[in-house]
């Protein structure tokens, strides 16, 4: 082996483990921030009486899942900068991930919303609820179960998709393991290694949310 | 206690109220009939404020109803519903569905609400059921428990929208059961429904609805036995 590569060592893989804090990091901003706001997206998808809430929500959906969430990050990290905006490294690539969160998840907020039967809020108001009572005791309990499986599922893809910071240069999980490859050149090793950490991370997300599904469709 | 003058609906251009005016007293057990579309469910919906009229005007006690008005919950809360499709809530236990409104609604404390709603799912005979989900009840069942749902307001009046027209014909005999029950102890109600033999047997008043109005009214033996609108005859004779 020529000497500019180092062996793989336990320093190593505490760098990758770190880089593994940093996507956990980034994930937990994602679902942390982008979660109410899909909260209000999907509200405002659903607008009754504020109709005209409707398409702006619309078309931020639209466009967030429209475009890929790689574009979205040179947007935020780069473009920014070039119109004067020098945002924080983690700011800059947290906030597409909080969008494309918001945008994701406001359409599974919509959807939990709509999968109430129109009866039962029907029912709701003739007891003499509230718009908010009815939104509250009748309408989250449903749409919190229909939620639950695309969430999830949506999650996972985060997890794995803030990977694509990487390109921009931020050491999460992939920039380390591809930093420790290059200076090991253990690449099978570390890659596989990187891997085996997003898996460790992913999986029990799977397992949580089977478990809760199936604790709450004992009543469904 | 209840006054429709004149009330005018309309689905878009399909007009399916078309004056409609009717009083029903205290105490009094109206039931209307009519074919699918005479608008006969529309009234109660409308009633309730779930539907806005265009036309006319709804007292209920001397309130006007206003489907649009924040004041229709108030209503609302002095008129009991209930649907065809039972609509309970399905996360909820038999209790929960019954005592719900009367927490978030009325404010009653939780230990109140519990007890009043146990009193009348004991009224609708289901004292068994407290803790079940509406799936795990027959729709009998499930209507029973919305009937229990809705008197637990303790309303002035009550509105029956073709109850039973949803359930297995053996389940009917036990809904009609708690609605005879509730009559006799001077519940103010009206009940739209196809059941003929409960219509003569608890009716004070019968209105017959065709086409968007009152086409005929008066006591279940005038109108089961003397009918005089062409279109009632033919009602009748197609049900019996």
């Amino acid at each position: 082996m020529p000497e500019i590569f180092t062996a793989f060592t336990y320093k190593d893989v505490l760098f990758l483990l770190q880089g593994a804090l940093v996507t956990i990091a980034l994930c937990a901003m994602a679902i942390s921030c982008g979660l109410p706001f899909a909260l209000v997206i999907g509200l405002m998808r659903t607008a009754k009486r504020l109709r005209f809430l409707r398409w702006p929500a619309a078309v931020y959906v639209e466009i967030f899942r429209g475009t890929p969430l790689l574009m979205q990050l040179f947007i935020a990290y780069f473009g920014l900068s070039i119109i004067g905006l020098n945002l924080p490294r983690f700011v800059a690539v947290s906030m597409p991930l909080i969008l494309y969160t918001g945008a994701y998840m406001g359409e599974f907020v919509r959807a939990g919303i709509e999968a109430t039967h129109r009866g039962q809020r029907e029912a709701g108001l003739s007891l003499g609820m509230t718009q908010y009572q009815l939104l509250r005791y009748v309408v989250a309990p449903t749409a919190v179960r229909v939620m639950i499986p695309p969430s999830v599922g949506f999650l996972v893809q985060l997890v794995k998709g803030t990977s694509l910071a990487y390109v921009v240069g931020y050491i999460e999980l992939t920039r380390a393991g591809y930093i420790v490859s290059q200076s090991t050149y253990a690449t099978m090793l570390v890659f596989t290694l990187v891997g085996a950490i997003y898996f460790g991370i992913c999986y029990p997300l799977s397992l949580a949310s089977q478990r809760l599904e199936f604790r709450l469709r004992r009543h469904a | 206690m209840l006054e429709l003058e004149n009330v005018h609906k309309y689905f878009g251009s399909l007009h399916v109220l078309k004056g409609v005016s009717f009083e029903v007293r205290k105490g009094e057990v109206v039931v209307v009939i009519g074919r699918s579309g005479s608008g006969k469910s529309t009234i109660l919906r409308c009633i309730n404020g779930l539907e806005p009229i265009q036309q006319g005007r709804i007292e209920v006690e001397g309130e006007l109803v206003d489907a649009h008005s924040k004041r229709v919950r108030h209503i609302r809360e002095k008129v009991g519903f209930v649907f065809q499709s039972f609509n309970l809530f399905p996360y909820y236990t038999a209790l929960e569905n019954v005592s719900l409104a009367l927490k978030i609604v009325k404010k009653n404390p939780v230990a109140d609400a519990q007890r009043i709603a146990k009193e009348m799912l004991g009224r609708v005979g289901l004292s068994d059921k407290l803790d079940a989900y509406p799936d795990r009840l027959s729709g009998g069942q499930q209507q029973r428990v919305a009937i229990a749902r809705a008197l637990a307001m303790s309303p002035d009046l009550m509105l029956f929208d073709e109850v039973t027209s949803a359930l297995d014909p053996e389940l009917v005999g036990e809904v009609l059961k708690v609605m005879q029950d509730l009559a006799e102890g001077g519940m103010t109600m009206i009940v739209v429904t196809h059941e003929m033999g409960f219509a003569r047997a608890v009716g004070d008043r019968v209105l017959f609805f065709d086409e968007g109005e009152i086409a005929e009214q008066g006591t279940p033996e005038q109108i089961f036995n003397h009918p005089q609108h062409e279109h009632l005859r033919t009602f009748i004779q197609s049900i019996l």
